[in-house]
């Protein structure tokens, strides 16, 4: 194993866009110290990766994270793959796109104190924890979560602020905790193969559930149906309401209230 | 000639001498680095990394320094500085970017880089200077490439242990085999035998065909609606169907290998004990295990290694190839049309037949016995 540190102290950037890759591993996102516009700290298994940290100052694009060289190939032997940790850090006071393309990793992303303006998640096999803890100060355009074989789980997404929301899910499952505050209504849409959504509502919150798609299977309990659309009780009286949108072949879609 | 002509003379000869003499010594190595971009620290180490000692380093707009370096407070480096081999302590200034190889940068109070600061097999210790610009750490720990040429005999070990244990579960599997379904592992090692390139052929047909043809399966199961239920079985059992194939026929191929490896050595007039199957598949293995024996010495050595492992593996992939077209051929080891059994197995055995040429020109140079003229 190998160390890897990459900073780069805050110079009155105003806006900063992260591209993270990482391929296998243990990563934690977090704040970053007041004089930093990032900070990588990487440990990398050295005969199988190699370190990604560059900045383009003329974009304000950072990429940081580990890819693979191309040196796996078969390994006759018992010696599992190292453990790879990254521990990475942004700045809190500029505008953030966020983008972030995990492998085969398990990753915890604490965005409450960002000021997120955009939000890309890409997923393989990853077991990836979101939260957002404090409301985004900014404004967020929009958030995307893409899921292949993995696990995804969002806490707490009104507080990023984002008026519209994507999840793409392959075969793996996807908790989406709609607690937070939402500062408008929102639309979310929830495009599934073969796996589960779960959508954690507050019973404040006014949810409508339109579902398309090829066998899909919506739980309904609580919601009042019409044609393709489910409607929760009190939604027209909530003052905060989600749009979901459904479109799902074989997956399915499971609301809990709390 | 007069004495001061001579001197004169004797002078000029010594000079060309010692310029003759100088100018036969070998030339320093002269290696220019360019530190303007560190975006890549892990090629630049490995670039300074590759540097003999003795090579003459230059940076552009820049110096270079081995061994511990410091710039007293008040004093400026005018561009980029690498340090090599040491410490570089920065109490006054570096106007560009710093680069320490197998050393520290240590920020004194008041220090200064300007630009960009990297340590390779370093840290950089900040003391109450600053950089300005990007900071770069790439820790200890040997590099790629350090660690494929000094892990040799460490990795021989590793390789070695690993094979080992690979040609151990191949002989637990094939001892299985000849215990619980001899017949269609002969049957198959027949087909090899027999059927050598159309096996080859087979087995290179399905390596192409076999994952559309899994996917046309799953996607009309998926479009039959009622077959959505059998796509979970067909993603389960199919995948291990080719596995028990692949696995089988590769077993078979060793079979066969060995089976006549055996012979020609009983053909030649060897005293061998008993000739049987676990006695083929051992003597099989060993083949294998000769072929890949060559990656378990070699394969630190840098591009050598990397030859002798695509070697190694494209001789088991056409043994595999090989072993696999001859299961589909035989269609797991129960159908005899390509095996070569053109007589009842039981009428006739393999020895019999092994030793007694029943066609073409050495069958009719074979001696008839009395009852046969």
């Amino acid at each position: 194993m190998r160390d890897f540190e990459y900073s780069r102290p805050l110079r009155g950037e105003t806006r900063l866009r992260a591209e993270l890759e990482f391929a296998a591993g243990k990563l934690v996102l977090g704040p970053a110290a007041a004089d930093r516009l990032y900070q990588l700290s990487l440990a990398y298994d050295a005969e199988r990766f190699q370190p990604v940290g560059s900045y383009d100052a003329g974009g304000g694009v950072v990429k940081l994270g580990v890819e693979g060289i191309g040196r796996g190939g078969v390994r006759v032997g018992l010696k599992n793959a190292l453990p790879q940790t990254a521990m990475i850090t942004l700045a809190k006071s500029v505008d953030l796109t966020l983008d972030v393309s995990l492998g085969a990793a398990e990753a915890t992303l604490e965005l409450g104190e960002y000021r997120l303006a955009e939000l890309t998640l890409k997923s393989g096999a990853s077991r990836m924890a979101v939260a957002f803890a404090k409301p985004n100060p900014g404004t967020c355009r929009s958030a995307s979560i893409s899921s292949g074989a993995g696990e995804v789980m969002v806490e707490q997404a009104g507080n990023s602020g984002c008026p519209r929301w994507e999840v793409h899910g392959g075969v793996g499952s996807v908790t989406l905790d709609l607690g937070g505050n939402w500062p408008a209504d929102a639309q979310l849409e929830l495009n599934m193969a073969l796996g589960g959504v779960t959508l954690r509502a507050p019973k404040a919150l006014g949810l409508r559930v339109t579902m398309s798609g090829f066998l899909a299977g919506f739980d309904a309990k609580g919601f009042t149906k019409s044609g393709k659309t489910y409607t929760s009780a009190g939604y027209d009286a909530a003052k905060r309401k989600v749009e979901v949108q459904v479109s799902s072949a074989l997956g399915g879609v499971r609301v809990e209230w709390r | 000639m007069p004495i001061g002509e001579r001197a004169v003379l004797f002078s000029a000869v010594l000079l060309a001498a010692l310029a003759s003499v100088s100018s036969a010594q070998p030339e320093r190595e002269r290696v220019v680095v360019e530190l303007g971009n560190l975006g890549d620290p892990v090629r630049l180490e490995s670039r300074l990394r590759s540097l003999s000692d003795e090579a003459a380093v230059s940076v552009p707009n820049g110096q270079v320094h081995r061994g511990d370096y410091r710039i007293a407070a008040g004093q400026t480096v005018t561009g980029n500085l690498l340090v090599i081999h040491g410490n570089a302590e920065v109490s006054g200034r570096v106007s560009g970017n710093l680069v320490a190889l197998d050393g520290d940068i240590v920020l004194q109070p008041g220090g200064v880089v300007a630009g960009d600061a990297l340590a390779l097999g370093g840290a950089i210790r900040e003391r109450g200077g600053t950089i300005q610009g990007e900071r770069r750490a790439l820790g200890g720990g040997a590099s790629v490439a350090e660690r494929s040429v000094s892990g040799g005999p460490g990795s021989v070990l590793t390789r070695a242990a690993g094979l080992a244990g690979l040609l151990f579960t191949l002989g637990l599997l094939g001892f299985g085999m000849v215990l619980f379904a001899h017949p269609q592992l002969e049957l198959i090692s027949d087909t090899v035998t027999h059927s050598l390139f159309r096996s080859f052929l087979t087995g290179l047909l399905a390596q192409i065909v076999v994952l559309p043809s899994l996917g046309m399966v799953v996607t009309g199961l998926v479009l039959s609606i009622v077959g959505i239920l059998l796509v979970p079985f067909v993603l389960i059992i199919v995948p291990l169907l080719i596995l028990a194939l692949a696995v089988g026929g590769f077993l078979a191929v060793l079979h066969a290998m060995g089976e006549q490896r055996l012979r020609r050595r009983i053909a030649a007039g060897a005293r061998i004990g008993s000739a049987n199957s676990y006695r083929y598949i051992l003597l099989g293995l060993s083949t294998v295990a000769a072929v890949w024996l060559g990656w378990v010495l070699f394969g630190w050595v840098p591009v050598a290694g990397g030859l002798v492992f695509a070697a190694a593996f494209l001789v088991t992939w056409l043994l595999a190839t090989i072993g696999f077209g001859a299961a589909l051929l035989s269609r797991g080891g129960v159908r005899p049309a390509f095996a070569g059994r053109y007589v009842p197995p039981e009428a006739l055995t393999d020895e019999y037949l092994w030793a007694t040429p029943q066609f073409g020109v050495d069958a009719v140079k074979r001696p008839l016995k009395n009852s046969e003229k």
